[in-house]
């Protein structure tokens, strides 16, 4: 008995191995710097494969392809494409290059090698290559009986401003990065100018205007267009244009045969350590997933392009201490959700745990009516430990990019949290707060009109319509609630609101609603449905919280719902239903039920979120109805 | 804190408000002519309709790809435009206010003959850098005892407006264009059948929906006969 339990546990073993080996994950190398795979053999047992290849998605994928025959292809399997296995692409860097990889599972070579355009060359190892210009750089196709890869790569600028690296490729890009020297451009016709500078005793030499005329009127006669189409500009290696184009030449065909490195390395027969040794990537492979996302160091992704780009300059530190990222997208049902992760590192994972370890008050729940409400958002923050590691947050994200003035920076944080006092701010507002959109209100308002007596003398008059504004409720702890009543009593005495039923009605200026505030069991309320506020004041409260809804804001740091359906049915009843686009939005929504996002507490220095849509129960799951949706209104255009 | 509660109140009031349809204002032009051919001109902008939308997009720094000037920009504005007028020659006495509380606008100015209105007409166009297109638009022959209000459509007016995003083009929807033609002497005859005589038969009025000025199926033409 044993040893049949052990062979079909060596079977089921095997069975697992061959399975991985069959996917292509083996191909992504271990320093892959990120990793989508696109899980078609679980996508096409959600949908059906031939639904999807008469699709105009489908169609429109096939059309890539070119037929031998006259007939267009009918599926990706015609093609030779493997729809079950799954499909991945992956970026790669180097210090001079990003290169970008999407790897296709095949499931017949021959018929793969005769539906592309172009030429393919079959080399005597069995591969097989096809080479497309893209712009200026290649993108390259390899691909043998198993897999196909497609390769393409932008080079890193940053790295050829190097005296190193300028000699090491023959760029020459003193003169093309200096725009100031339009060196004459020598042509047989045009003789080059005599330009002598004059010599001021003791002082830096001085170029003589009429020579600077003549240069003019050469550059303008040749043209810059010339100059770019002369059979023989590269030779004129002194002219801006030329060294540009030159320059630009040679990182082509660096970036060329990096690329063809690249893509035979894919391939190749030397063995590549595979990302599937990667503890973090291989956890983020979740079986139920249909698309997962992977993302080494986000932080990177931050200070290495994002600042750079901001700021102009590349950041001399890492600056948010964010890690690796890992991300899923699942239909469950009708539902479909996006489920992330990302990794805290260093100091920001403390301030950060500290910052998100508050709660948001329970007693939020009492005052959110579920049977109401359009949407809500709530969030915790502890206010104490943000306004605590406030300064050296900010010392981290902004000294970097301050750069000079970061001790200057440093020492001003330092001075504004010796004079604020983080414990009794933190009393006032304690840092969790409920937003709750409920619809919206009739309110009357005020207008000014003519009437003309007989002789057409104007007469101003005062009349009424009805408008609609929105109705939302924003709810927030405090245990300083005596601060808002000697605030509002304030208002109150300089006429700027009224006090009435223990709500605070507020009329600023430059405010088109009036906004209503009270206060109650350690919470402030404002919102602008006058009785509502009225109705918390008097403790005379809604249905409350849904379970569901209770379990949301309990549950997490950060959540928020939005029920489509009710915002369509107040759509219709509203004026909107006059908004043109308001049919589109029926259409395409018509049949999502609720949405709602999470985000829990931090733990192991990892903060998770989670988004989900619901969508209709009429097809068979969620990612059924997004290709019918697409089909119809994506493709077919909405009309 | 306020601020901020400011914007969120503005950002949803916008939401709403964008997508309504009761967008509504008036312009009235009320031209009072002495025998002599000198009067006075007053041009309301009247958007009081719209006042609380008004005042949520004053709130935003741009909305629906619009900048938005503040009171203060719509203030210099006007005081430059009056500042402007008063250096037409025969144009004095020019006042302006704006109310930014219900959203009403008016300027207001005398002038030595008919004719300077066209001067004024053309600089205000030209102040607001809208194409004017007649430029002989107003006329009075104190011998005949003739005013001439000549409007010429501008198809320009459609195209710009045909431009506009649908949301933008419902503010047009039901507004009006008033305008008052007073004189000293009992009018005779009117070629407009859109307008009417007051009472005292003194005073001429049309209104006309914008719209229709835009889509150059109404007109503000009129020729006034006063009696001798």
């Amino acid at each position: 008995m044993r040893n049949i339990s052990l062979l079909i546990f060596f079977l089921v073993s095997l069975l697992q191995v061959n399975s991985y080996a069959q996917d292509l994950v083996e191909y992504v190398p271990e320093d892959a710097y990120a990793v989508v795979s696109l899980k078609t053999d679980h996508i096409f047992e959600l949908i059906d494969i031939e639904e999807f290849n008469q699709s105009p998605i489908g169609a429109k994928l096939l059309s890539a392809f070119e037929s031998q025959g006259n007939d267009q292809y009918r599926s990706m399997e015609e093609v030779g494409i493997d729809m079950h296995t799954a499909m991945y692409y992956y970026v790669r860097q180097t210090d001079s290059i990003w290169y970008h990889t999407i790897l296709l599972p095949l499931s017949d070579v021959q018929r793969f090698s005769t539906s592309l355009k172009g030429e393919v060359v079959k080399s005597d190892d069995g591969m097989y290559t096809l080479k497309k210009k893209s712009g200026e750089t290649e993108v390259q196709l390899r691909w043998n009986a198993r897999v196909a890869a497609l390769t393409f790569g932008f080079l890193d600028d940053d790295f050829f401003d190097s005296k190193v690296v300028e000699d090491r490729y023959g760029l020459n890009q003193s003169t093309a990065d200096n725009y100031d020297v339009y060196a004459p451009i020598e042509d047989a016709d045009i003789a080059p100018p005599a330009v002598e500078p004059l010599v001021v005793e003791g002082g830096m030499p001085v170029v003589n205007c009429d020579t600077l005329a003549s240069i003019d009127t050469v550059f303008v006669d040749s043209t810059v267009e010339d100059a770019y189409k002369a059979d023989n500009y590269v030779d004129e290696g002194n002219s801006y244009f030329s060294q540009y184009e030159a320059n630009e030449r040679i990182k082509d065909s660096l970036s060329n045969v990096w690329i063809t490195e690249e893509v035979n390395q894919v391939l190749g027969n030397v063995s590549r350590r595979s990302i599937s040794s990667n503890a973090s990537f291989v956890k983020s492979q979740k079986k139920a997933a249909i698309v997962t996302a992977w993302v080494k160091d986000l932080g990177q992704v931050y200070d290495q392009l994002y600042l750079p780009l901001l700021l102009g300059k590349p950041v001399p530190s890492p600056t948010f201490g964010f890690g690796t990222l890992q991300a899923g997208i699942y239909v469950d049902g009708s539902n479909l959700s996006m489920k992330s992760t990302l990794e805290l590192r260093g100091e920001m994972a403390k301030a950060f745990s500290r910052i998100y370890g508050g709660k948001m008050n329970r007693k939020f729940a009492k005052y959110l009516d579920s049977d109401a409400a359009l949407a809500f958002f709530g969030s915790a923050v502890d206010m104490q430990a943000y306004l605590e590691e406030l300064p050296t947050m900010g010392s981290k994200l902004y000294g970097t990019i301050v750069g000079d003035y970061q001790e200057e920076f440093n020492l001003g944080a330092e001075l504004i949290s010796l004079l604020v006092d983080e414990e009794a701010i933190a009393k006032t507002i304690k840092g969790d707060a409920l937003f709750v959109l409920n619809g919206i209100i009739q309110q009357e308002v005020k207008y000014t009109d003519y009437e003309y007596d007989e002789d057409y003398n104007v007469k101003e008059i005062e009349k009424t319509k009805q408008e609609t504004i929105p109705d939302f409720l924003l709810m927030f702890s405090s245990d300083n609630e005596a601060i808002y009543k000697r605030i509002l009593d304030y208002a109150v005495h300089k006429g700027i609101g009224s006090y009435e039923d223990q709500v605070y009605s507020l009329s600023v200026d430059d405010l088109p609603v009036a906004l209503y505030w009270t206060y109650r069991d350690g919470i402030v309320f404002m919102g602008t449905g006058q009785e509502q506020l009225q109705k918390i004041a008097r403790n005379q409260l809604g249905n409350g919280a849904s379970r569901f809804h209770k379990k949301l804001l309990r549950k997490n740091l950060v959540a928020g719902f939005f029920s489509t359906q009710r915002a369509m049915k107040l759509a219709s009843e509203s004026e909107l239903e006059a908004l043109r686009s308001n049919a589109k939005i029926q259409k395409l929504f018509g049949g999502v039920g609720d949405f709602y996002f999470k985000s829990s507490h931090i733990k192991h220095n990892q903060v998770s979120g989670e988004f989900v849509a619901n969508t209709s129960d009429e097809f068979s799951n969620a990612l059924d109805y997004i290709l019918w949706m697409v089909n119809n209104y994506a493709y077919a255009g909405i009309r | 804190m306020h601020h901020r509660v400011v914007r969120i109140v503005g950002f949803f009031l916008i939401i709403l408000f964008y997508t309504t349809l009761s967008a509504c204002f008036q312009v009235i032009e009320d031209v009072t002519v002495q025998s002599d051919g000198s009067g006075t001109m007053t041009l309301t902008a009247n958007l009081s309709q719209s006042r609380t939308k008004l005042a949520s997009v004053l709130l935003l720094d741009s909305v629906n790809g619009y900048k938005v000037p503040s009171q203060k920009d719509i203030q210099g504005k006007l005081a430059e435009l009056a500042n402007t007028l008063s250096e037409i020659p025969g144009i004095s006495q020019v006042t302006h206010q704006v109310n930014f509380d219900t959203f009403i606008a008016v300027i207001k100015f005398r002038f030595e003959k008919v004719s300077d209105l066209n001067t004024v007409m053309a600089t205000a166009f030209k102040e607001l850098k809208v194409p004017s297109g007649n430029s002989n638009a107003y006329t009075y022959n104190p011998q005949k005892g003739v005013f001439e209000r000549d409007y010429t459509y501008m198809p320009k007016a459609k195209e710009a407006f045909d431009k506009l995003k649908a949301a933008d083009q419902a503010i047009f929807e039901n507004a009006i264009y008033t305008s008052i033609y007073r004189f000293q002497k009992p009018v005779r005859a009117i070629t407009n059948q859109d307008a009417k005589r007051s009472g005292s038969q003194k005073a001429v009025m049309l209104q006309t929906p914008i719209m229709g000025l835009i889509q150059g199926t109404q007109s503000l033409s009129n020729q006034i006969q006063l009696s001798n």
